[in-house]
């Protein structure tokens, strides 16, 4: 009955949300029937999405086993939260939960965004036609309320992978994000189809950075999940799910710095709504490369055919739709005039030139097996080392962008004038870089430059702070914007010291470790005392217990790393131990009993400064907040 | 320009499409379309077995298996229907006789004749990385398809067509 009534939910969006879409393709006074107040429409497509999810949740709390999602992806044994998160574990739950973000964004932007009301309905009415391009997706290729017959007495299980508190938020987040880029596509599509001119770049601001931070909480969610639940001690494997939702992340960050400009200069407006365009475009095209499975890729959705040719045909109409609208209409916006090379502009225009570059060689390295499959019938895999060496020399003239372009003055500025202004920087910068060198000069050489770099990065961030508390002789009065920078490149500079950390510096010893063995690595004795069955509330496990012991003969902790054997589905998990400190993670995995059977597969990795790539992450999130309170503020 | 655009929207959106129609999963092999290499190794039941043992003008159906491999438990049955109407040849890989013997009591033998691998060198000859794969051959004694991993029901169809198209 309760599922009966969620599909009746769904069918009144899909509904109610075409009406947007008529409206949208047809001129409104051609058929006054038609025309309806889109924010009201907005709100009711909300609450009727906000009721279906309901609908499908309490099913799945109550395990109702005649949906076949729910007997496909949960199980009365399942603990509550995780049957809760079951909801979108699974690609038509996960879908609904994206109409459901989707309308949220609208019903938010109906609400809460002051602008003049009929660019507000053009707005309105492109989010709900987008609406109605998912719910349609859901309708026809993945509808959750599915019945299956006959039921069966019991569901197979949650993807033990999923039941995690990690993975279980990280779907949300990444929706949050993704489908946060949707309202930006909408406006920035209204602004073109508006007749006069419109100051949407205020509208527009907040947005980006909400959306933006939430893609940033997801992709470091996402990688913090990997990097203690796969077991193999890395946190990024350049997997195409991964790149997917690095692709928009990097053109929402090329916008975040375009806007800024957009919105002080008056300049790049036509730039500003490209970036917005293709940031939702990729966001469906991450989409698309996950759900259809064209690809190999960790992320194994039960792919199929026909959704694969829905979300492609979806893809190929919002990015038509876009861009043939931009393509009429850019002239209006249009205003020439030259950037010179060394002033703020100059300097954020360079970072975006960057930042595209390195979205389309991951994009590439992404789909060109695909290409090569298709086009030559050839397979390539195209894996880390490729985009590992694709970064480094596109990271050089990156860092120095960010360390000079807080210094350089908007308008036009003089590069003696610069170096004149920062020489006490410049001089540190020097300094510390002797130091980290004469301190590391054993390491790889690459780790070294990179770790100077990423130190370069927040030494600069911390002057910046330093000299405006100089000048202002008070910390309440540094302004948001630059703490908002300022948190934002601090957390680029922890992130490119933690991964490098964590990637070239990492030590690695795989063995047959016996009971009792110790095993020596970095400065810590890694001592092996054997292997307990812990029985969980749906699961076996063998968790190994270690000691640790650092170099004073002092224990310093004991590492429980975990193999998982779920009771239904078969599925085994590893679960790694980890000591984190902020010099490295201490990390280890356990696999399989040796036939003698005192001897295990054991797997150490010391890490070093992994912690960073969080605290960086957080950083960034940090100064995302900043940058998203300081527009709201601006805005009233 | 715009019909430069347009043009580039339109050949991503036809790879995209075409992509879809292909497995990500498959991996192509370099045995396809050779003739199968040369071995010898000891027999199941004290005999010998050789690729003369394949030379015959048949089509064959060659499984590399073992006792120790639970995924080769699950082919079983898929092999013994196949066995009905086909030639069906073992390689056990890394197996010991005693292991297999009662291994083969309790599942059955779909085998025609069972070569003994015990240090899979000829699985190496064959390109063989993971357990269990199989090979159809045709009757020159040329490899025409390869399905890695377990044979399932649902796989049964497409190992039939490619044998007749062989025929």
């Amino acid at each position: 009955m309760i599922s009966e009534l969620g599909l009746l939910f769904l069918i009144l969006v899909f509904i109610l949300s075409s009406l947007s879409l008529i409206e949208l393709l047809v001129k409104r006074n051609f058929f006054p029937i038609f025309s309806f107040e889109q924010k009201k429409l907005s709100i009711t497509i909300f609450y009727l999405t906000l009721s279906s999810f309901i609908c499908l949740a309490y099913s799945f709390m109550n395990s109702d086993f005649t949906l076949n999602v729910i007997s496909k992806n949960s199980n009365s044994q399942l603990p509550y939260i995780y049957k809760f998160t079951g909801v979108w574990g699974n690609h038509e739950g996960s879908i609904l939960l994206w109409l459901l973000v989707m309308t949220f964004f609208g019903f938010l932007f109906s609400e809460k965004t002051q602008a003049k009301d009929n660019f507000k309905n053009q707005v309105l009415k492109i989010q709900n036609s987008l609406c109605f391009l998912i719910v349609s997706f859901i309708l026809f290729t993945s509808n959750p309320f599915e019945k299956t017959f006959p039921p069966p007495i019991e569901g197979s299980d949650l993807n033990p992978l999923l039941q995690d508190p990690g993975l279980a938020i990280h779907p949300p987040f990444l929706y949050l994000g993704y489908v946060g880029f949707s309202i930006i596509y909408s406006i920035s599509i209204a602004a073109l189809s508006c007749k006069q001119k419109v100051p949407f770049i205020k509208i527009l601001k907040p947005w980006v950075f909400i959306s933006w931070i939430f893609l940033t909480c997801r992709i470091g969610l996402g990688s913090w999940w990997a990097y203690y639940e796969l077991g193999w001690g890395g946190f990024w494997f350049w997997d195409p799910v991964e790149n997917a939702s690095l692709l928009p992340w990097l053109t929402a960050t090329a916008l975040l710095h375009t806007i800024v400009i957009a919105d002080k200069k008056n300049l790049l407006i036509n730039w500003t709504i490209i970036l917005s365009i293709l940031t939702f475009i990729l966001s469906l095209l991450g989409t698309f490369l996950v759900r259809s499975g064209v690809l190999v890729s960790v992320h194994a959705f039960a792919s199929d055919h026909k959704r694969g040719v829905y979300i492609l045909l979806l893809l190929s109409i919002i990015c038509a739709f876009g861009f043939v609208k931009y393509l009429k209409n850019f002239n209006k916006i249009t205003n020439q005039s030259q950037i010179p090379l060394v002033s703020r502009e100059g300097v954020i225009s360079l970072n975006n030139i960057f930042m595209l570059t390195l979205t389309f060689t991951v994009l590439l390295g992404t789909i060109y097996p695909l290409f090569s499959s298709v086009l030559f019938n050839t397979k390539i895999s195209v894996g880390a080392p490729f985009f590992n060496s694709i970064l480094v020399p596109i990271m050089f003239p990156f860092v120095i962008g960010m360390i000079m372009g807080p210094f350089v003055r908007w308008g036009k500025d003089d590069l003696i004038n610069i170096v004149d202004r920062i020489k006490i920087l410049l001089f540190s910068l020097i300094l510390i870089s002797s130091v980290i060198w004469y301190l590391n000069y054993k390491d790889p050489v690459l780790s070294i430059i990179f770790i100077i770099l990423g130190s370069w990065v927040i030494l600069s961030s911390i002057y910046e702070i330093i000299q405006s508390i100089k000048i202002n002789r008070k910390l309440s009065s540094i302004p948001k914007k630059m703490l908002a920078q300022v948190f934002a490149h601090i957390g680029i500079g922890l992130l490119i010291i933690g991964s490098t950390g964590s990637s070239i510096l990492k030590k690695e010893k795989i063995q047959f470790q016996e009971i009792g063995e110790t095993i020596k690595i970095k400065n810590f004795d890694v001592q092996f005392q054997g292997v307990k069955k812990i029985e969980g509330p749906n699961y076996i496990s063998q968790m190994g217990v270690f000691k640790i012991i650092d170099d004073n003969n002092k224990i310093v902790t004991t590492l429980k790393p975990e193999k998982r054997f779920y009771n239904s589905g078969s599925q085994v998990t590893t679960e790694a131990a980890i000591y984190s400190t902020l010099l490295g993670d201490l990390y280890i995995a356990i696999g399989d009993v040796h036939k003698d059977k005192i001897k295990w597969t054991t797997r150490i990795w010391y890490n070093p400064y992994t912690l960073w790539i969080w605290i960086g992450v957080f950083f960034l999130a940090m100064g995302g907040t900043f940058s998203f309170f300081n527009s709201l503020r601006r805005k009233k | 320009m715009r019909i430069l655009l347009s043009l580039i929207f339109i050949f991503f959106i036809y790879v995209f499409y075409e992509g879809l129609k292909k497995n990500p999963n498959e991996i192509p092999s370099n045995v396809i379309s050779k003739k199968i290499p040369e071995f010898k190794m000891s027999g199941f039941k004290n005999s010998e077995m050789t690729n003369y043992d394949l030379s015959n003008n048949e089509i064959k159906i060659v499984n590399f298996f073992a006792s120790w491999c639970p995924p080769c438990q699950l082919e079983h049955q898929q092999l013994e229907y196949l066995g009905k109407k086909n030639l069906v040849y073992g390689i056990a890989k890394k197996n010991k006789l005693e292991d297999l013997k009662p291994w083969l009591q309790k599942f059955g033998n779909p085998f025609k004749k069972i070569g003994m691998d015990f240090d899979g060198t000829v699985s190496i000859e064959w390109g063989v990385y993971g357990l269990p794969e199989t090979f159809l051959i045709d009757s020159d004694g040329i490899i025409k398809y390869k399905h890695v991993g377990p044979i399932m029901k649902r796989d049964l169809k497409e190992i039939e067509r490619v044998i007749n198209n062989i025929k």
